[in-house]
């Protein structure tokens, strides 16, 4: 749903006023119709807390937490680093109206706080960001692999991650017969 | 005279063989097991429709009980190490059909890091099947087929 | 019902505090035939009392959004639909959505409209399943086979319209893939016909049945707030009596002509969010699809199906987050585009069988091993929906 532009300014008032300076926050319209507000990784829980409770905002749906890891140069200059951004979307229980929260991490030592205690289903979005990418959520009640086996080393979704040949004496490629028989 | 020229028409000779297996093969009971996108076919291969159990094919819940495993979907390496405790826990003579791209050759997951390239990686298959989900009545060919290798194997003589 | 007897409903049957206090660790799953797919859950009982539920899931994770990353936009298509095999033409339209509103491209009218068809269609397809499945697993087989009965009429449309049975890969970027003529439209009509008498049928013999009631009425409560701090979404949001559909609040498609009512759980026949609530839901959601379906069918007209794309889609620099109603909920692509090549950087499929499930531990808690079932089978999961 589109966000009024009205809510917007007021949301940048009200991020300043509170923190007053501490969050880096930046407003910016995504492709999405979906405003995008950009913090300061160690501010997330006082973000947060903020849109979920604040009286004027009221976000209190988690739609998703999505994670990227940000090898490559990106053509987008204000990406243009090494590390891992996380996205927050949170909707308005009453209209829908979504609003989404973006923050990066350094390459090395991924860390950030957890939010799991502002939504039932945040651990688990966490716990599949921790499995993919490998981020740390510090404090989280409950940080273990979701989709891969507890055995499995390293994580997938990072841009570097190397496949072994084999995975518990399973080969993980397969000759293709068809390979051998095509014709040049 | 002997009974066979009295009754020509109420008896059949035979080796114990034969008799052996035209009687397995009608009897295949399978596991009710799917794993991904092929178990919803799968479903409608026992639905009204197709009704596989025209040949005799049953659906168990326990592979205790079951002569044959359909592998109906994606298999990846969490769940493969339990697929081969299935498998292993099904008494002999068991059969497996591989059903579906994915189970074949990894099928469109052949770049996938979590996706076993191929059931036959792990346990023998009898009969491939291809086709991304294939048609309940390629199931029924499949089966048929199985039913043929059935009928032909010389289960007492080995 | 008075609200001194609802109390006495409400109540688990045995107290907690009552039981001996040794654990019996079971396993349930991954290969369980009332699990619908590998999904695992680890119950600490104690008598018939589930103490303590861990679910474990990733035995379906295929690893799609890594194989997003190393293709085309357009070849990623036909993974969508094994997002959600059950309701696969609505995540091509998700994705198709997102990808046309990051690259501004066209859609042609007519193409809309079939898009449409497809989506209720499968909407209805992906329902029958859940209230199929829903008296499968609580012992009652019948239904279940005049479920799939139906399905069968619906996958000879669906045929007819895309070419597949399932994982049809009908929708394609600023379009779909292949025209129907008007016999398919007067069929589709004719067989809207005869699904309201099955429907009406289907409600009629397993939604009075005393035992179907008793087995999901006052089970596994979800009320509103609990629905909402779990990321529900789609009909097991609605069923918790808040009436959120993304087809009305954030209107895609051509939602906003369509006349259609969004059904809420009012409790009818024991508390609001129940697992009842969650089947009839379901039922009136398909009344609605088929209300949907015939005012497409009024309004279709000729034209072109496909708008022109560039043979090689480059998206512009960016990130898009765009949801759509799914069957099974809010269907949300985070896509992440580097402006340069021609594959996404990153997508992120949200879907709702995921958000689901985390509410497993906690509504597990207290119930009887019976009725963790129940619960279970009413939230309709699909395993590769949740694990990707």
């Amino acid at each position: 749903m589109n966000f009024p532009a009205a809510h917007l300014e007021k949301l940048a008032k009200l991020v300043d006023s509170v923190y007053n300076g501490a969050v880096s926050s930046e407003i910016v319209q995504a492709d999405t119709k979906i405003p995008v507000l950009k913090i300061n990784s160690r501010d997330i829980r006082k973000v947060v807390e903020l849109v979920v409770h604040h009286k004027d905002l009221g976000f209190t749906y988690l739609n998703t937490i999505s994670g990227t890891h940000l090898a490559e140069t990106r053509e987008d200059e204000s990406l243009d680093l090494k590390g891992f951004e996380m996205f927050y979307v949170f909707s308005n229980s009453q209209d829908f109206s979504s609003l989404a929260i973006k923050t990066t991490l350094p390459e090395n030592n991924p860390e950030i706080d957890t939010i799991d205690d502002f939504s039932g289903s945040a651990n688990w979005f966490e716990r599949e960001i921790f499995d993919l990418l490998g981020v740390n959520f510090k404090n989280s009640q409950d940080l273990r692999r979701i989709m891969l086996p507890p055995d499995w080393e390293g994580h997938p979704l990072r841009k570097d991650f190397k496949e072994g040949s084999h995975y518990n004496g399973i080969p993980t490629t397969r000759s293709s017969e068809l390979e051998a028989i095509r014709i040049e | 005279m002997s009974l066979y020229h009295e009754m020509p028409e109420n008896i059949f000779v035979t080796s114990v063989d034969q008799l052996l297996g035209w009687s397995r093969k009608h009897s295949l009971w399978w596991l009710l097991f799917g794993l991904a996108c092929c178990s919803i076919e799968l479903m409608h291969t026992g639905g009204p429709r197709a009704d596989i159990e025209r040949f005799g094919s049953a659906p168990r819940g326990t592979p205790r009980q079951a002569d044959l495993i359909i592998i109906a979907g994606t298999l990846t390496y969490k769940m493969a190490s339990r697929l081969k405790l299935l498998y292993e826990q099904m008494a002999e003579p068991k059969y497996v059909i591989s059903m579906g791209s994915c189970s074949n050759c990894g099928g469109l997951f052949d770049k996938a890091y979590s996706v076993v390239k191929g059931v036959d990686q792990i346990m023998p298959v009898d009969v491939y099947l291809p086709g991304c989900p294939p048609r309940p009545e390629a199931l029924l060919e499949a089966l048929v087929i199985l039913q043929k290798k059935i009928q032909k194997e010389k289960y007492l003589r080995k | 019902m008075t609200s001194a007897t609802r109390e006495k409903e409400l109540k688990p049957r045995v107290e907690i505090t009552q039981i001996s206090g040794t654990e019996i660790e079971v396993n349930m799953g991954p290969h369980h035939p009332s699990t619908h797919g590998v999904i695992r859950f680890i119950l600490f009982i104690d008598g018939e009392i589930v103490v303590r539920a861990v679910p474990d899931v990733g035995y379906l994770h295929r690893s799609i959004e890594k194989i997003a990353e190393s293709m085309p936009y357009s070849f990623f298509m036909p993974y969508t639909d094994r997002v959600d095999y059950v309701a696969a033409i609505n995540c091509n339209l998700g994705y198709a959505l997102a990808i046309e509103a990051m690259g501004g491209l066209e859609v042609p009218e007519r193409a809309t409209w079939l898009r449409m068809i497809g989506v209720e269609l499968n909407r209805i397809m992906s329902h029958l399943v859940g209230v199929g499945a829903l008296p499968l697993d609580l012992g009652a087989f019948t239904p279940f086979v005049h479920a799939l009965r139906e399905r069968e009429h619906m996958m000879d449309l669906l045929e007819i319209l895309t070419g597949t049975r399932m994982n049809n890969n009908y929708i394609r970027f600023g379009g779909v893939c292949q025209d129907v003529d008007d016999e398919f439209l007067k069929k589709l009509e004719k067989y809207l016909d005869h699904f309201v008498l099955f429907l009406e049928e289907y409600d009629r013999l397993i939604g009075t049945n005393k035992i179907f009631i008793e087995r999901l009425k006052n089970v596994g409560i979800v009320s509103g707030e609990k629905a909402l701090s779990y990321s529900f979404s789609g009909p097991n949001l609605r069923a918790s009596g808040i009436g959120l559909d993304l087809r009305k609040v954030d209107p895609y498609c051509f939602y906003n002509d369509m006349k259609f009512d969004v059904p809420v759980g009012k409790g009818i026949k024991g508390t609001v969010g129940d697992s009842f609530d969650r089947y009839i839901v379901r039922i009136e959601e398909m009344a609605e699809c088929e209300k949907i379906l015939r005012q497409i069918l009024s309004k279709i007209k000729e034209g072109p199906i496909q708008s022109k794309v560039p043979k090689k889609l480059v998206l512009p620099a960016g990130e898009a987050y765009h949801h759509t109603e799914s069957a099974r909920g809010e269907l949300g692509y985070h896509i992440i585009s580097d402006g340069k090549s021609a594959s996404p950087y990153r997508i992120k499929i949200r879907t709702g069988s995921f958000a689901s499930m985390t509410s497993l531990a906690e509504i597990f808690k207290g119930m009887m091993v019976a009725d963790v079932i129940a619960y279970f089978a009413s939230l309709d999961i699909v395993a590769p929906e949740v694990d990707r």
